[in-house]
């Protein structure tokens, strides 16, 4: 049965550094959350707490209402993939699966009828006999996963249950899970440092930085709508563009190195509320947001030259460096850009991102 | 297999084969010994079955002379060491190994200093200690000598062992709905049977073949271990060496049968595969 997880005001501190920071979110019944942040952001140290394997300072972790933030693990109902797996190497596959059904004093036929369904859904039932040491990456992740869905809990909880594997199986344990939730139905908090897992798999984002959420809403929310700066540059790839520069009254942005754009009529009203003379702000341009101009095109048009090519399949990613500004551009592979290249780029103001440099904050997107 | 390797293991033989060698040459002569008739006992002869090779020798020992009461009393202490021994063992090293709490470092020191310490300089603090708890003359005050001195190598190994047992197979099994204790009992015990073999095999060995402190706590010669009641067939005048070789070889038959049982647990290498490769 999914459950409803709730998460109020928690903070968690080692001697006096605080690893989490009053953090509040919530998961509705079968949403799939994900904690996104870069190493040390406290999302592992947050999952530990909702496990219970960490206790927390202050402030409240409840399931379906309950208080759990002082009951052990083992009372709370929840479900851990770890890392590493953490299989029970002196067990096989079959016991694995089984440890916490046996643990729940469960009936010996239930168990294995909640076994051997496990290892379907997973592919597992060709292994069921064989020893942890015996098995490769990708089956060990799916024992630990199928340890954790044959419980039922309230809340499953991964704990970047992909990273150990490599690219190709990660690909296709995303889209394992993705459908086990689906079919589950199940409450799930994700932690990953893998921005493309989280765009994937998540109902709802968050992301943590220095033990704060910097923003948290669906994958959509945040890839076209940034708080700030941490969150523009690190959901979505490649990398947001950043040029640093100054906005006059008639709203020309003015880079460091003189580049010049005119930021449109249609946006004066959203930044009439922003003291921007003499502010230094930061220009933010997706990638995919520049495109070589064609010859009768209108607007402002920016020289760029080629330094690095990166074939990405449909599309390439073009390092060019525009009036000293180093810029990525996402472009179709068919245009056939080379190194060294001259381009005559565009950029197409419907997605058009303003920073303020010292406080990061966003002041304009759309 | 190439020439030049060829050659590194005939000479690795050849010093294992010298070794072999060393540490059987005297069991071999106490076994010779063993069979003599009485009146070739301090004969030169070399042969392991002497001529007239004969029981007789481990017929009396067995029946006439109290071996066996002094071989009961060797297995209960040395069982009753083992397991105490261990038990406490596991349980200090798994906190010393899991746990944050102060002066823990000096801690293992102090353990590792105590071993250091010759037992005999022990002997008369032990003796006045057990005197009070009056279990001088008793089981109880050997097993105690016994398990407390084996007690620091035995947590420094498990200690050594329980590190290498990543953390989160237990938080995995307390997950699951085990309590700290019961992950303890179910998960890190299990996965620990090569470390806990060789500290159950170390106590045992010790406890075994300990002479000095026994003599200082067993004084009636019903309580004696085996160690005790060899050294009785050393007369003043006249010692029985055909008895005394009986007996010695007699006792090693045990330990060395629980060494062949728990080869098979030594060599495993059980946490292999549990956690990513």
């Amino acid at each position: 049965m999914s459950g409803e997880l709730k998460i109020n005001n928690v903070v968690k501190s080692y001697g006096d550094k605080n690893v989490i920071n009053s953090i509040s979110f919530g998961a509705t019944k079968g949403e799939f959350v994900v904690l996104v942040g870069p190493s040390g952001c406290g999302k592992s140290t947050m999952l530990r707490c909702i496990a219970g394997l960490e206790t927390i300072n202050s402030g409240s972790i409840t399931i379906d209402g309950n208080e759990v933030s002082d009951k052990a693990p083992k009372d709370r109902d929840i479900a851990m993939v770890f890392q590493d797996y953490a299989l029970y190497p002196h067990k096989d596959v079959y016991e694995n699966i089984a440890f916490g059904l046996r643990m729940r004093k469960e009936p010996e036929a239930q168990i294995d009828r909640k076994v051997r369904a496990a290892a379907a859904k997973l592919d597992l039932t060709e292994l069921l006999q064989r020893k942890p040491a015996a098995m490769s990456g990708g089956q060990r992740q799916r024992v630990a996963i199928g340890r954790a869905i044959v419980r039922d809990p309230k809340v499953f909880l991964f704990d970047e249950p992909l990273s150990n594997l490599d690219a190709k199986l990660r690909g296709d344990m995303r889209v394992t899970i993705s459908r086990l939730h689906r079919e589950l139905e199940a409450t799930a908090v994700y932690v990953t440092h893998d921005q493309v897992e989280a765009m994937t798999l998540a109902d709802k984002i968050i992301v943590l930085n220095g033990g704060k959420i910097q923003q948290m809403g669906t994958p959509v929310k945040l890839y076209y709508h940034p708080n700030n700066i941490f969150v523009a540059t690190f959901i979505g790839s490649p990398t947001m563009n950043l040029i640093r520069g100054t906005v006059d009254a008639q709203l020309m942005f003015t880079s460091e190195n003189n580049l010049k754009f005119q930021i449109p009529e249609r946006f004066k009203e959203n930044l009439s509320a922003h003291e921007l003379a003499g502010k230094k702000l930061i220009w933010g341009m997706r990638t995919e947001n520049l495109k070589i101009s064609k010859e009768d095109q209108q607007g402002q048009k920016y020289a760029a030259s080629v330094e690095v090519v990166e074939l990405m399949g449909p599309q390439t990613s073009a390092h060019c460096i525009i009036e000293g500004h180093a810029v990525n551009v996402m472009l179709p592979t068919n245009a056939g850009v080379k190194v060294g290249d001259q381009l005559d780029l565009v950029f197409s103001s419907s997605h058009l991102y303003l920073f303020d440099e010292t406080s990061g904050v966003s002041i304009l997107d759309a | 297999m190439s020439e030049q390797e060829n050659k590194k293991n005939w000479w690795v033989h050849l010093i294992l084969i010298f070794g072999v060698g060393t540490a059987v040459f005297p069991l071999l002569r106490i076994i010779a010994i063993s069979l003599r008739p009485g009146d070739k006992i301090f004969s030169t002869e070399l042969s392991l079955f002497p001529t007239d090779a004969h029981f007789d020798n481990y017929i009396e020992v067995f029946t006439e002379i109290g071996f066996f009461g002094w071989l009961f009393n060797s297995i209960v202490i040395t069982l009753l060491t083992a397991v105490i021994g261990v038990a406490l063992a596991a349980t200090a090293a798994y906190a010393l190994s899991r746990y944050k709490f102060p002066m823990k470092s000096s801690v293992m020191v102090f353990l590792m200093a105590t071993q250091m310490i010759p037992v005999v300089m022990l002997l008369l603090p032990l003796y006045f200690m057990l005197q009070k708890m009056q279990m001088i003359d008793t089981y109880a005050g050997v097993i105690v000598a016994y398990s407390v001195t084996t007690l620091p190598f035995c947590v420094w190994l498990l200690k050594g062992y329980f590190d290498t047992i990543p953390r989160s197979l237990e938080e995995s099994a307390q997950v699951d709905g085990c309590t700290e204790v019961g992950s303890f009992w179910r998960i890190v015990l299990p996965l620990s049977t090569p470390s806990l073999a060789i500290a159950m095999l170390f106590a045992i060995t010790q406890a075994w073949n300990e002479y000095i402190v026994a003599r200082v706590i067993l004084q009636s010669s019903e309580l004696y271990t085996w160690p005790l009641g060899l050294f009785e067939l050393q007369g003043d005048f006249d010692t029985r060496w055909g008895l005394f070789a009986a007996a010695s070889v007699s006792v090693t038959i045990p330990v060395m049968l629980v060494f062949l049982y728990s080869s098979k647990w030594l060599l495993s290498g059980l946490t292999l595969g549990g956690v990513k490769g």
